[in-house]
């Protein structure tokens, strides 16, 4: 009796059944408990050890099989995190440092790196700033050495500032120390990324990351194997004509001889100096369209001003430490390989040999670039110095006429694009 | 703290219901103290500063409550009016103190600075409970004397933050029952799944639609007819999830301790008309704007016209309680209007006897739904003018342009497309597909299968009644089954998976 006024008291009463029907069999909930528990506890032992062994982000190395694992997808978060783990286990000698025109552009694998018997790390990451490699950077240095050089591919439109710019937050609180080793391991997409990992090894152009931090954007083959570069460039150009309109056209905050990007170059020059690491500038080869729509914003003489400031910091650091090796490159301009003619509308069969799309340049012009930072024979790239700007200043208008008389569709292309992005801001 | 955080799964539930089991052994006062103790640490770990205000407002209702009680005459009334006047105040003061500067400003041509005052969590739900509760003590339907209960009450951590909304003569009993204080395989049981299967339609669903929702709302430049009306049924399925499964896992949770709390949601995109929606969204609040606000108004008792203004009214207010805007406002006058009109029809209808049958019922179903999803861009968009820009695409004004990449797997279709005054734009095409993809999961979940409470229909986990069917189909009916056992056991497993992007309830902003 007690038994069944014990129940009858209980919340979730049975529905149109008497009290003693939910006491009928008590025990059947406790065992239903104990199977979730052993559902829940079972999967996550399942979860992680399919995604230890898998290994989506080169981060455990239990397995390494063609059939299986080798090839890697793209990791779309905690990127910072997992290339600082790889980095720190490569322990490369030459790292490579940027956005997303480094991690895409320049191969640590490449044959030029081997060849000097560097081991390299492209530790760009799509997206960031200069704030973000310097904090690479730094953490990188707490866990592994100095590397003897550093390629820092710096981007003109992150020096832009508004002239009344207050200076950036102090970065709010990110995710646990721990939090991304754990999320790695057991997570929806972890475990997502796993499944992928198993799937890209028969893949033709998968979007990956290899063991050294490269994003080589080989699925970008299938875009245009379906819809065609054109297509391609035209959406990437329509998206960089509405990123130049809200663009600012100040490299200073007003009154000062700095901004946010210039403060972090110059700790980062700072750092680097005093690692005695051997630091190479390098402004990136833009393609032609990009130029020409930079000069359509009006940005023109910012971009010489930023030229002119890049070589001055580099000047400044040399000043400040006398030992200190800093170059300063300048690959952009307008010809040769950036005046890449773009494939016409509808074509899917031609392929480009430089260019994914004006603002990101394939391996094969990372290729050249890194041949001239260490040293090869060829006339690609400029290097940089308060007594060369007028010279490269003319290099650069020369090129220019040569690229409007060989492809004058590519300056008519920008002139609208950007028309059409100043028409629609807001 | 979120309930989908590993904290709260792993920390804080598993403390507190040990420790609150554990109490009750020795002592239910020491068992309902603890519980009250781990609701404010449950509320403070947003933030503390808070802390004193709840606790404040706490024993200022109580203790108004005790004078509302003891009071006879128009002194009764005169308590009753001072308590509310103070609760609505302090209501006013965090929520539309800025709205309200705005206003001013905007009418006088004056520049009074804003004050930026931050909203305290969970205050309009704390606050409405405790106007309830003083105005039916105010009508004698409650004697509240045992402080400790009212305490716990008002701060239990299941319902604090985000609803439902409480009436103190459903709770009070429960805090008084023996077996409260009992653990219980069979609640624990029920509990679990019960907010296991909300815990999903936040983490799997609602946080899936949200980034969909997000984009249309904040980012999207494109507003051609799909990706208007894709973005917004993301933010309408987004919205049903994330409530729907935060009052799933606040009625699971606080059946683990042995109490039911009411029903809040009844699958209201299953509506088949404006009126029965309101009966089955949020239907706490519902209720006390029902009980509290339409009824003191008049409700239907001054002839029709009253009752429309005074559904306007209600809806009015109901939608500034969502938040100090004009959208909000907005969408709750949509909503009056939809009501009225509902009403309107109905008794014209009625009059004309006309027939309403199966096909009228799809109709009218399909009507309501699209309304609801109207009226929810206001709900949503940062401004009026974002708002109409959207409602101008969903009405197609905008084209009907598809991605390109899409366009391309069409083969011939895509010409005949074409002629049909379809075009094609660059990009977007991934987020295209996912959005619809997860529109149409949303879809099928919200409109084709049985909501919580049906599969519970074995056990009546909730107090309250539902206005759809009782139970669902036999196999469809939970039971204490290994094979139910292996779902909510993979649903959990899913569920823990996706708790990596902690995501804040919709409902924590109101």
């Amino acid at each position: 009796m007690e038994q069944i006024q014990r129940y009858d008291d209980e919340a979730p009463v049975l529905v149109g059944a008497p009290a003693s029907a939910a006491a009928q069999a008590p025990v059947s909930y406790k065992r239903f408990t104990a199977w979730c528990a052993t559902v829940v506890g079972a999967g996550v032992l399942l979860v992680t050890g399919f995604v230890a062994v898998i290994d989506p982000y080169h981060l455990y190395g239990f397995v390494d099989s063609p059939a299986l694992n080798h090839v890697k997808p793209l990791p779309e978060q905690y990127r910072e995190q997992i290339k600082l783990a790889q980095a720190t286990a490569v322990r490369p000698d030459l790292i490579l440092l940027g956005n997303s025109r480094v991690e895409v552009g320049l191969d640590p694998d490449s044959p030029q790196v081997s060849a000097h018997g560097r081991t390299a790390y492209n530790m760009g990451l799509s997206g960031t700033s200069l704030t973000t490699s310097e904090r690479m950077y730094v953490q990188l240095r707490e866990s592994a050495a100095p590397a003897a050089m550093a390629v820092i591919g710096v981007e003109f439109l992150d020096f832009l500032v508004k002239p009344d710019e207050a200076p950036a937050a102090p970065a709010a609180s990110g995710p646990l120390p721990w939090q991304w080793r754990f999320d790695t391991l057991f997570s929806i997409k972890s475990l997502t990324d796993a499944l992928r990992t198993v799937r890209l090894q028969k893949a033709a152009d998968p979007e990956t990351m290899t063991g050294r931090g490269q994003t080589p954007l080989r699925n970008y083959n299938q875009f245009a194997r379906q819809e065609g570069y054109y297509a391609i460039f035209q959406q990437k150009a329509g998206d960089n004509a509405k990123t130049l309109m809200r663009k600012p056209h100040n490299l200073f905050v007003a009154g000062t001889n700095r901004s946010e990007s210039i403060d972090r170059l110059r700790t980062l020059l700072d750092t680097m100096a005093r690692d005695r690491t051997e630091v190479h500038l390098v402004i990136y080869p833009y393609h032609a369209q990009l130029m020409a729509m930079f000069e359509e914003a009006g940005l023109q003489s910012t971009l010489d001003d930023w030229r002119q400031m890049l070589v001055r910091e580099a000047d400044a650091v040399r000043a400040r430490y006398p030992n200190a090796r800093v170059n300063v490159w300048d690959f952009s301009g307008y010809a040769g390989m950036r005046c890449e003619r773009i494939p016409g509308p509808g074509d899917t069969r031609t392929a480009t040999r430089w260019y994914w799309e004006a603002g990101h340049f394939k391996s094969t012009l990372g290729e050249r670039i890194l041949q001239r930072i260490l040293g090869g024979e060829t006339a690609f790239g400029f290097r940089l110095g308060a007594d060369t700007l007028a010279a490269n200043r003319q290099r650069i208008a020369a090129e220019r006429a040569q690229c409007a008389g060989d492809y004058p569709q590519v300056f008519a292309g920008a002139r609208d694009l950007v028309a059409n992005a100043r028409a629609s801001a807001p | 703290m979120l309930f989908n955080s590993f904290t709260f799964l792993f920390l804080f539930l598993p403390i507190t219901a040990i420790g609150y089991f554990l109490l009750a052994r020795r002592s239910h006062v020491q068992a309902a103290g603890w519980l009250a103790l781990a609701s404010l640490t449950f509320y403070g770990w947003w933030s503390y500063y808070y802390i004193p205000l709840l606790l404040g407002s706490i024993v200022f209702n109580y203790w108004m409550g005790q004078r509302i009680g003891q009071a006879a005459g128009p002194a009764r009334k005169r308590w009753l009016t001072a308590a509310l006047v103070t609760d609505l105040g302090l209501l006013a003061y965090y929520k539309y103190a800025d709205f309200f500067i705005s206003g001013a400003n905007w009418l006088a041509h004056a520049d009074i600075p804003l004050l930026h005052v931050v909203l305290p969590i969970g205050i309009s739900f704390f606050t409405f409970t405790q106007i309830a509760y003083l105005v039916d003590t105010y009508q004698g339907k409650v004697k509240e004397a045992r402080f400790l209960h009212y305490v716990l009450f008002i701060t239990y951590f299941p319902h604090l933050i985000a609803g439902p909304v409480l009436h103190h003569a459903e709770m009070m009993p429960q805090f008084d029952k023996p077996a409260s204080y009992r653990f219980s395989f069979q609640n624990f049981a029920v509990g679990l799944s019960i907010f296991a299967i909300g815990l999903a339609k936040k983490v799997l669903i609602a946080d899936n639609l949200a980034p969909h929702a997000n984009f249309l709302f904040d980012k999207a430049d494109i507003f051609s007819l799909a990706n208007a009306w894709g973005g917004v049924l993301a933010y309408a399925f987004q919205l049903y999830f994330d409530f729907s499964g935060y009052s799933d896992m606040a009625i699971g949770i606080s059946l683990m301790f042995g109490i039911r709390l009411p029903l809040n949601f009844d699958s209201p995109y299953k509506a088949a008309n404006i009126i029965d929606f309101w009966r089955r969204w949020h239907m706490t609040l519902s209720r006390f704007l029902r009980d509290y606000l339409y009824v003191p108004l008049g409700g239907n008792r001054k002839g029709p016209v009253r009752r429309y203004v005074n559904l306007m009214t209600t809806m009015l207010l109901g939608g500034l309680w969502h938040g100090a805007g004009m959208n909000f406002v907005i969408w709750g006058a949509l909503h009056g209007l939809y009501l009225v009109i509902n009403h309107g029809w109905n008794a014209m209808a009625d009059r004309l006897r006309l027939p309403r049958g199966r096909t009228w019922a799809v109709f009218s179903w399909a009507l309501t739904f699209a309304a609801v999803c109207v009226a929810w861009v206001f709900f949503r968009a940062t401004s009026f003018d974002k708002a109409m820009t959207i409602l101008h695409g969903m009405a197609g004004l905008d084209g009907v342009g598809l991605p390109a990449s899409i366009g391309l797997q069409l083969g011939p279709l895509k010409t005949l497309l074409e002629q049909w005054g379809v075009t094609f734009y660059l990009g977007g095409g991934s987020r295209f597909l996912e959005t619809w993809q997860w529109v149409v999961i949303g879809g099928f979940i919200a409109f084709c299968l049985p909501n919580t409470q049906q599969i519970m229909g074995r056990y009546e986990a909730a107090l309250g009644t539902m206005a759809g069917p009782r139970l669902a189909a036999r196999w469809q009916l939970w039971q204490p089954s290994r094979r139910w056992s292996l779902y909510i056991g993979a649903i959990l497993l899913g569920s823990l998976l996706s708790l990596s992007r902690p995501a804040e309830f919709l409902y924590f902003q109101f």
